[in-house]
């Protein structure tokens, strides 16, 4: 099962996240957060998979979260999730360590699958370079 | 008819008739010494009276010259003679141009009257409010003050140089306390104001006045009204600049607090929307798509989505309608003041009674201001004046003006202490941006009366 930490201080997208993955087979949700800081904590503690998370929250933010969750080993994918366009969204979102920038109404099962099925084949890719045939 | 005579023709006239007066009087006074003689002067003689005349005709040339050296030189070891009254008068505008401090420059003035006259005493007093004060003096006599009705004023603006006799009829305070000597006043005017008065006065047995003191004290009094006038125009130009410049800075202040106010608000909203019902709404259609993906394979699980969907979507409404009576509330665009306000009163956070009456309709801005500030003060009656307390909103039009006033029957508190939050600025800045005015009456243990009142144009 691939686990998945949704971060949103906002309820509805929260919920919707939750029905979305009970609703995707192989994917598990096993954590929500509510702030940035939270985030990380469990991002270190749970060790999930994919974390989902949301750009603009109270204290250190979507971006920050997501720079030192990317910053670890064995680092989760991290997918950014919002309800902004993607032209008023802060310049450093492209650069914090996140894999793809989703707004929150475009999230669906596709994404989750798309996200994992790329991420896997670009590591396994990577792996088939750097590993003596 | 004469023509007029050139200048410099005058000027060599003059010399001209000043030489030969000088050698007529030096011929004369040779004729003289000849007839004591009684008979011609020998050869001897002759010689010592040319030299004699010749002396008389150089001391003749130079006494102009080597008068007005000598009497500077006595000026100088001796001290300067009287002012007259004209120099004391240069002084005034001399001393105006410097604005050197008005008491000062009056003494000064004061002291050279004193000694231009010959006086023993000068007082200036100068008026203002109804009363008469001794600004200066010389020599000095302390300040005092008399009351003067406005008929007193009136008439002694209109006497002109006045000695004891009118005086004792019309200032008697002001002979009171002093010697019989001679005693002479002139009024300072402007337009019929009388602006101060000149004491003039001599010591018992000193010379009476006479035309010429009468005239230099009238004059000096004109002199020093019109200074005094200058001064006092002045210095109301100076307390109105200083009103203008004070009310310019308040209302920099007040602009930009409401612009700031603005911004506030227009950042409440977008924060409003985002977190609301756009948060709603974006969960709504990541919903939508997994009903949609769910359809086919899994009916049970997609009905239960869309009835939770139908609810979301109940909430997402509601909070919108929510968000948009916040901004402009749809009763008070529709159906004006008092149906709005009835509608805030029946949900305030204490119990309120309105009495509106029969208000009509006025501009938006009036309105909506109008309904804030009652709305605002309500709400601080909410958090301030506790559950049991009570609250009266009143909105009439007067005098060509719509007042409103919130009172609570609550503790209250002291509006001179500040720190009660932007509520109450907030209020007097939107009536302000519309040519009203705010007032707040409480105290502590007297509950709170805010009162508004914006003026109409019908």
């Amino acid at each position: 099962m691939v686990g998945v930490i949704v971060v949103d201080d906002q309820a509805p997208f929260r919920r919707a996240a939750k029905a979305i993955l009970a609703a995707t087979p192989g994917f598990d949700l096993v954590a929500e957060a509510v702030s940035g800081e939270h985030a990380v904590a469990l991002a270190r503690s749970l060790k999930p998979d994919i974390v989902l998370m949301d750009i603009k929250m109270p204290g250190i933010g979507g971006i920050e979260a997501s720079r030192r969750i990317t910053a670890a080993a064995a680092a989760p994918l991290v997918v950014l999730v919002s309800s902004y366009r993607e032209r008023d969204l802060p310049a450093d979102a492209r650069a914090c360590g996140a894999v793809a920038y989703v707004a929150k109404e475009g999230f669906g099962r596709g994404v989750l699958e798309n996200v994992w099925t790329r991420s896997r084949a670009n590591a396994s890719a990577r792996q088939g370079t750097e590993a003596p045939p | 008819m004469r023509h007029p005579r050139p200048r410099w023709f005058d000027r060599v006239l003059r010399h001209a008739l000043v030489l030969a007066g000088l050698v007529g009087v030096i011929a004369a006074v040779q004729l003289l010494v000849l007839l004591a003689l009684g008979r011609l002067p020998t050869d001897e003689e002759r010689a010592v009276l040319l030299g004699a005349t010749i002396a008389a005709a150089v001391a003749a040339l130079l006494f102009q010259p080597v008068r007005a050296r000598l009497e500077g030189v006595a000026d100088h070891v001796l001290g300067s003679p009287p002012e007259a009254p004209g120099d004391v008068l240069s002084a005034l505008g001399a001393g105006l141009s410097r604005a050197v401090p008005l008491d000062e420059l009056l003494l000064d003035l004061a002291e050279a009257l004193r000694r231009s006259l010959e006086l023993d005493g000068v007082e200036v007093w100068t008026s203002s409010g109804g009363r008469l004060e001794r600004t200066a003096s010389d020599p000095a006599r302390g300040r005092d003050t008399l009351s003067l009705t406005p008929t007193e004023q009136s008439v002694i603006a209109r006497a002109g140089v006045s000695g004891p006799a009118r005086l004792a009829v019309w200032l008697p305070e002001l002979l009171r306390g002093r010697d019989d000597g001679p005693l002479m006043t002139a009024p300072m005017v402007n337009a019929d104001e009388l602006l101060g008065l000149v004491v003039a006065q001599r010591a018992p047995g000193g010379r009476s006045f006479g035309e010429v003191d009468e005239h230099v004290l009238a004059e000096f009094a004109r002199q020093v009204g019109l200074a005094l006038r200058n001064v006092r125009l002045d210095s109301q130009l100076q307390a109105s600049l200083d009103e203008v410049r004070r009310q310019t800075e308040q209302l920099r202040a007040s602009r930009a607090r409401v612009v700031s106010a603005a911004d506030a608000e227009r950042r409440r909203i977008e924060r409003d929307l985002h977190d609301g019902a756009q948060q709603q709404l974006v969960a709504l259609c990541a919903n939508l798509r997994l009903a949609r993906e769910l359809a086919g394979s899994q009916p049970t699980e997609v009905t239960e989505l869309l009835e939770q969907l139908g609810s979301d979507i109940e909430m997402a409404l509601e909070e919108l309608r929510e968000l948009a009576h916040g901004i402009y509330p749809p009763l008070l665009a529709d159906r004006g003041l008092a149906e709005a306000l009835s509608a805030v009163a029946a949900r305030a956070p204490v119990h309120t009674r309105l009495e509106a009456g029969t208000l009509g309709r006025y501009p938006p801005q009036v309105e909506a201001t109008v309904y804030f500030c009652c709305l605002e003060a309500l709400q601080n009656a909410g958090k301030h004046a506790g559950d049991a307390a009570s609250a009266t909103v009143r909105v009439f039009e007067k005098e060509g003006g719509l007042l409103f006033e919130v009172a609570d029957d609550g503790p209250g508190f002291d509006p001179a202490a500040g720190g009660h939050g932007g509520g109450l600025t907030n209020m007097a800045d939107r009536l302000g941006g519309i040519g009203g005015s705010l007032r707040i009456d409480s105290a502590p243990g007297g509950g709170t009366r805010i009162a508004g009142a914006i003026p109409i144009r019908r």
